[in-house]
């Protein structure tokens, strides 16, 4: 039986290592022209040629093995450490065709490590636009390596690559550098203390901050009595272990690769010029904001209309096939709306995906990286930290570990306080169901409609406050901070339709089968607690209302609907409600509000099913869950429970409060404690309570 | 017959119910805890 070959895929930002992993494996691991879309290893299987099978593992991209960050020390690790059972047998470094000589040095440093490596040379579908030509003999000769040109977008090259990686064998470890010659007398100081050991390897484990087995720098001196140097002496050398590896690349590319910038085509600086000019720029970036919430408004009406008419209509077919009884009424009142409730906002989420997938694929998304790096800097947050702000508007749980590759522990700890201001997906429901009971339907100028733009500006509103909160951390913070920040900006492209599809569907089902098992869950539990009660209030409810409504005449539906809402004021999520009642009622809520929003400190889209489930209850006259919540009337003021008082104060709760168990969980393992989740969860919640009881008092 | 079987039926899925979400938010998983490192091993990152 033939030995599973591990492959380690590594390379520079932004080069389509992980559309190369996707190729490879048949996975689909979300891809986009952005850099910092992997932060963690991902691994996968290949089938390669005479039955032999390859352990894939797709690394966090680097610029090189001199670490600076988490992602970055993942790499490290892995290919330090032989006893790693994911330790590589063969290394692919996928480089741009397009940035060759700096993707050239990373894969001199992984040579040089005792590893067989192969170049991939992706994009190569860009080389004739560009005006490059390459020698691939004569640089497979410099390199003294096997090289493969790919095209992963076109699905061009991964045979070869499979044949390579299994003939990995009779590929060559000769170094590409030879380490002595960056200080002679120290590395062969090093060599004689440590002679079994590559000499490269040795060099890393001094200089970077990783396990590599038993061995640290404190053990090398106490093994050996060798001395290793100041840190600033070492930081020298790394700076001449780098200009040796740029000569070597320099003489290799100029005998191998031409570059005609006659025929090359200039769309791209062209593009850049405007998109992020400093003034058109944000114009260009807002335009494009305002499109993307007017078009989930305008495009997605007739799919939710009739997502939520099939869920009524399965509630009714429900209560009529099946016999009478309290399993029927779980399911017509319990489970089916409270599912409803968040299956009617899928034609929502997947578009707004879809837009954030195109401007992602189209490279759009770096030069908003770019743009928003000039704002970050004024509040103490860098560049990097946009990534995970902007990943955010999907989840705060991947934008929370996509922080791993901000280098300083001060901007990397405040962009993880501050990203769950950022809307995400299991906002959009909650916004989007207030926003149609508030806020009227009509546009301004025949184009935008106050609903999209109330939207886009709580979208601002939460990216605004996450800036706000950065800039009082950051003065309030002694920790010290020095970082800088460089952006890899990817070429436009032409999105692929595939990619975009797979990013739609993957997130949405994510966002689907996250939020729908907890949605069942408690729709269930409040479902339970609303039709079953303690004492004889509850068990008699219907006598105890007839007997009150004697002296005065109500129809049939009255009356039916006074014992119904009786029964659900002394039902035990009754009770529950009427506690916390005086704490949300400030707030212009009545208890039932109250339950929503308690329920929905497991998760925020469980707001939505909640209320549903609990206006389904005893109440067949309304249908639609916009209808039900629509009806709904508030006790004490006698008006609509849902008017544009109550509701500014429930979207103000919902922009600013920590509703997301998940993401405490993510943040406390992120930080190592409880002491900043917690600290996280009192903040945005005490300015979720102040924010919405000021919007109801001031409104109302 | 009838209200005894769908009585025990929402029992039964409220147990489960129940279960599901304690077992989501409240159970700690020792295994799981073990697992996953925040910080790396040499701790960088961490205050």
């Amino acid at each position: 039986m033939s030995k599973n070959i591990n492959v380690s895929l590594i390379g520079n930002p932004n080069t389509g290592k992980t559309s190369v992993f996707n190729l490879l494996t048949g996975l689909n691991q979300q891809v986009g022209n952005y850099p910092g879309i992997t932060v963690e290893r991902k691994a996968g299987i290949c089938k390669l040629p005479r039955g032999t099978k390859a352990h894939i593992l797709d690394l966090p991209g680097t610029y090189s093995l001199n670490a600076s960050s988490l992602d970055e020390n993942v790499v490290i690790e892995v290919l330090m450490n032989k006893n790693d059972r994911d330790y590589p047998d063969v290394a692919v470094v996928v480089s741009d065709v397009e940035n060759l000589k700096r993707n050239l040095l990373l894969f001199t440093q992984i040579k040089d490590l005792d590893i067989p490596t192969i170049l991939v040379i992706n994009m190569v579908d860009r080389m004739a636009s560009k005006g490059i030509s390459l020698d691939i003999p004569a640089l497979e000769a410099q390199l003294n390596t096997k090289i493969v040109l790919m095209s992963a977008r076109k699905k061009q090259g991964v045979d070869e690559l499979k044949n390579s990686i299994l003939e990995y064998k009779k590929l060559s470890i000769e170094p590409c550098l030879n380490a002595s010659d960056i200080d002679r007398n120290y590395f062969d100081g090093l060599q004689k203390a440590f002679p079994q050991q590559p000499l490269y390897k040795l060099w890393l484990v001094i200089t970077q901050d990783v396990n590599f087995a038993n061995l640290d720098r404190n053990s090398i001196e106490d093994a050996t009595g060798f001395h290793t140097k100041k840190k600033s002496d070492l930081k020298r050398l790394q700076q001449k272990e780098t200009i040796k590896r740029y000569q070597f690349i320099n003489e290799t590319l100029k005998k191998t690769q031409t570059i005609d910038i006659a025929s090359a085509k200039g769309l791209r600086a062209s593009l850049d010029r405007i998109l992020i000019h400093k003034v058109w720029g944000y114009v260009i970036f807002f335009a494009i904001l305002l499109f993307i919430f007017q078009a989930i408004y305008d495009w997605t009406g007739y799919p939710m209309d009739l997502i939520d008419g099939a869920f009524a209509w399965l509630s009714d077919y429900c209560r009529s096939a099946l016999p009478i009884g309290v399993f029927t009424d779980l399911l017509a009142e319990g489970i089916i709306p409270g599912l409803g409730g968040v299956v009617i906002f899928i034609p929502q989420i997947a578009f707004l995906f879809f837009f954030i997938s195109i401007l992602e694929e189209t490279g759009y998304m770096s030069r908003v990286v770019f743009l928003m790096d000039r704002i970050m800097r004024r509040f103490g947050l860098s560049g990097k930290s946009v990534v995970p702000l902007i990943s955010g508007t999907a989840c705060a749980i991947p934008a929370v570990m996509a922080t791993r590759n901000i280098e300083s522990w001060k901007q990397r700890l405040i962009t993880i306080l501050v990203v769950p201001f950022t809307t995400c997906a299991a906002r959009l429901p909650v916004y989007l169901i207030i926003i149609s009971l508030i806020i009227p339907k009509e546009r301004i100028a025949w184009i935008f409609g106050y609903q999209s733009l109330t939207l886009m500006l709580l979208y601002l509103l939460g990216f605004g406050t996450a800036l706000l909160s950065s800039w009082l951390l950051n003065k309030f913070l002694k920790i010290p901070n020095k970082t800088f920040f460089v952006v890899e900006m990817p070429n436009y492209k032409l999105p692929l339709f595939k990619n975009v599809m797979i990013n739609v569907i993957e997130k949405t089902k994510a966002f689907i089968a996250g939020a729908g098992k907890i949605i069942l869950a408690i729709s269930i539990i409040l479902w339970v607690l609303a039709s079953y009660g303690p004492g004889e209030k509850f068990n008699n409810a219907e006598n105890i209302v007839t007997k009150q409504s004697s002296n005065i005449n109500l129809d049939t539906n009255t009356l039916e609907s006074k014992i119904s809402s009786y029964k659900l004021e002394h039902s035990y999520i009754g009770y529950m409600g009427k506690a916390i009642e005086p704490l949300v009622a400030p707030l212009g809520y009545d208890w039932k509000i109250g339950i929503a929003i308690i329920s929905s400190f497991a998760a925020r889209e469980v707001f939505v099913g909640t209320l549903a489930t609990i206006y389904s209850v005893g109440n067949e006259e309304e249908e639609t869950i916009k209808n039900k919540m629509a009806a709904e009337i508030n006790p004490i003021t006698g008006g609509k429970l849902f008017n544009f008082a109550s509701g500014m104060s429930l979207l103000l709760f919902y922009a600013f409060a920590m509703q997301c168990v998940s993401t405490i969980a993510i943040v406390k393992k992120e930080t190592n404690g409880w002491r900043w989740p917690a600290i996280q969860f009192v903040f945005m919640s005490g300015l979720a309570y102040i924010s919405a009881l000021v919007a109801y008092q001031f409104l109302k | 017959m009838n209200d005894f079987i769908q009585n025990g039926l929402v029992l039964l899925v409220f147990i489960l119910a129940s279960g599901y979400i304690v077992r989501k938010y409240f159970w700690k998983n020792p295994k799981a805890s073990k697992k996953n490192k925040a910080c790396g091993s040499s701790g960088c990152g961490c205050s």
